[in-house]
């Protein structure tokens, strides 16, 4: 899955976590970009990529990414 | 940002949390963008409260704000993970929550002081306690006898205590530590009237004549295996016509939550199959969701019921 692909996929969930298909997500998007992207529903969607990717992610990894592009990187080397 | 200039307390506070973690700021102006004023005259209250008890911490205001920060990122966020890939609470016995929280003081110590600010951030938590100062208490009778069970961080009690109509107002718990941990609140806070604090198991306390018009149990039922055997052993110590004001989160993961409640008519389920009537209940959705959306997503929601006993 090429890197687009991937952001592509992490657009889809977080609209379907957020019921909002009007979102569109850059690598520069972060959490404070989106309406109602909060600490919660951040846990919903990392838990969503973990069943979408096929990943897990330590307790740690769930706050870290700072910016989509950040996230889209983790999800690749968990991946790898 | 929320205009907080009419609220010291809160400002003060508020300022304090932002200040040491920044990243919060969004999140408490969310929290605080649709509060009445009702809801933010009890929020100074309760902000007022938790700096007063602050000033009297080891570690100051600075301490209790980085417990709440703790409370967040380090207790709720990992079973918050658990929760929502399973779709359960990680413990589910009393014996398990004792070993891994209530025998480790300084976790608990942290931990309380985390949920003090989080009665005055979090919307269902500010919401809950509005609805007991400003609708519960001020529909007891003239002279009113209240009973909190496991009265904690001191606040309800405290609230009963300086209420002009309360005649007695006691606090059980099964810990020392936690009714050493209330006493010394209220000596800081102060109170018009003398609170009760007593080591007592509900279940197994003299079967003595002491009956109360109200009762309180705040955020208990979810640490129990059998919420509804609680609720009975109160409903038995309640007068007839007196009534419990029960708080129950629901879809509210916290290394010590074991039981699962999942929605307000389960709460009400809870409180009417110990054969109490309900008489009113409120739903508080946490901050950011509204109930439909809390509801449908399966999150936090802040449960209220007010229950007759009809005995």
């Amino acid at each position: 899955m090429s890197r687009a692909e991937t952001l592509s996929k992490v657009q889809t969930l977080l609209r379907d976590t957020l019921d909002d298909d009007s979102i569109v997500l850059t690598d520069a998007t972060t959490a404070n970009d989106v309406a109602e992207w909060d600490s919660t529903n951040h846990v919903r969607l990392m838990i969503a990529i973990e069943a979408a990717f096929g990943v897990r992610f330590e307790t740690d990894e769930i706050t870290a990414p700072k910016s989509v592009g950040e996230l889209v990187t983790l999800i690749e080397s968990k991946r790898k | 940002m929320t205009d907080l200039s009419s609220y010291p307390a809160l400002s003060k506070l508020l300022g304090r949390v932002a200040s040491l973690w920044p990243e919060h700021q969004d999140y408490i102006d969310r929290s605080f963008a649709d509060r009445n004023a009702n809801v933010m005259a009890v929020s100074e209250r309760v902000a007022s409260c938790a700096l007063r008890l602050a000033d009297h911490m080891e570690g100051g205001l600075d301490g209790l704000c980085a417990d709440y920060r703790f409370l967040c990122e380090q207790i709720v966020l990992p079973e918050e993970m658990h929760f929502r890939r399973n779709n359960r609470y990680r413990l589910s016995s009393f014996a398990d929550a004792q070993r891994e929280c209530y025998d480790n003081a300084p976790f608990m110590g942290r931990y309380m002081n985390g949920l003090l600010i989080s009665n005055v951030i979090w919307n269902n938590h500010a919401h809950a306690i509005t609805h007991y100062v400003n609708a519960y208490l001020p529909g007891q009778r003239v002279g009113y006898d209240l009973l909190e069970l496991g009265p904690g961080h001191g606040l309800f009690v405290y609230f009963a205590a300086s209420n002009p109509n309360a005649g007695s107002v006691s606090g059980w718990d099964i810990s020392p530590t936690s009714i050493r941990h209330t006493r010394a609140a209220l000596e800081t806070l102060g109170v018009d009237k003398p609170v009760q604090l007593e080591r007592q198991n509900l279940f197994e306390a003299p079967d003595d004549d002491r009956r109360f018009d109200a009762i309180v149990m705040s955020e208990i039922l979810e640490h129990l295996e059998d919420p509804v055997a609680a609720l009975k052993a109160a409903k038995a110590r309640l007068r007839p016509g007196g009534t419990i004001w029960v708080n129950v989160p629901a879809n509210s993961p916290a290394p010590d939550h074991i039981f699962l409640v999942q929605s307000p008519e389960h709460a009400c389920e809870l409180v009417q199959a110990a054969g109490l009537e309900v008489a009113a209940s409120e739903a508080f959705p946490m901050t950011g969701a509204t109930l439909e959306k809390a509801r449908k997503r399966q999150l936090a929601i802040s449960c209220v019921v007010v229950a007759r006993n009809p005995a």
